[in-house]
């Protein structure tokens, strides 16, 4: 079944627009940009935030209807995608959980299916990274996400995460060292 | 002794090609096409606000 996508946008004020990262030379530079590269990027962030908390794509849907109707507040040559981070950071934690039983779509619908199957070892290792990762704490995950697999900068994440450059820092390095006692119980 | 730098480094190095690899097969993942559509009206949707690609 699906739902009016009115009866989906948030409810909750968010200020998408409050986030304007790195300044760029060109200040139409994101227009050269193709907003579908940032969609693997857009899934990794949404897959470390959901967890077990919903679908993923969901979160990813919800950000882009969120940046259609926000697309004034985007200064055009900032960081698109910390912009769209930050959009769904913010869609996270305001809410978006209790959304997630009136999703638009299912997992049956077959827009929603990927149009090649993933393969047995891709399966295998993405679960595999995918239980190392939901072993280490939410606010550790979020900043390796971020800066060591997306490859953030410390201050663009600090912005996306809204605390201090040395927090992320911190996090960051206490994310390595839990994962790694988790990849490598031996070490 | 539990570990020495050595080790740690070279457990690093193992954990970030976990990672990189993790990263790389992310990026092969098919988008599933309602996302694919959204991200289009979003380009289209920043042109309309923030006027066409320079050439």
């Amino acid at each position: 079944m699906s739902v009016a996508l009115s009866a989906v946008l948030p409810v909750a004020p968010i200020n998408p627009g409050h986030f304007q990262p790195e300044a760029c030379v060109d200040p139409r530079q994101h227009m050269g940009e193709d907003v579908l590269q940032h969609l693997p990027a857009l899934r990794a962030y949404a897959r470390s935030l959901c967890r077990r908390a919903g679908d993923p794509d969901d979160l990813v849907q919800e950000t882009l209807l969120r940046a259609i109707e926000h697309a004034h507040g985007y200064r055009p040559g900032t960081n698109l995608r910390a912009w769209l981070f930050t959009i769904m950071r913010s869609r996270f934690y305001n809410g978006w959980r209790r959304l997630d039983r009136e999703r638009t779509g299912s997992a049956e619908c077959a827009s929603a299916l990927p149009h090649s199957q993933p393969g047995q070892e891709w399966h295998l290792r993405h679960k595999e990274m995918l239980a190392a990762l939901d072993g280490i704490p939410d606010h550790y995950r979020e900043a390796l996400v971020l800066v060591a697999i997306l490859g953030e900068t410390y201050l663009s994440a600090a912005e996306i995460l809204n605390c201090d450059v040395g927090t992320v820092k911190s996090r960051v390095c206490r994310a390595r060292g839990r994962l790694r006692t988790i990849l490598d119980p031996e070490f | 002794m539990k570990s020495t730098r050595p080790q740690e480094a070279e457990s690093d190095q193992i954990m970030n090609g976990h990672l990189e690899q993790w990263k790389r097969l992310m990026e092969r993942e098919a988008v599933p096409k309602r996302l694919r559509e959204l991200a289009s009206a979003l380009r289209e949707a920043l042109t309309a606000a923030h006027g066409p690609p320079r050439p």
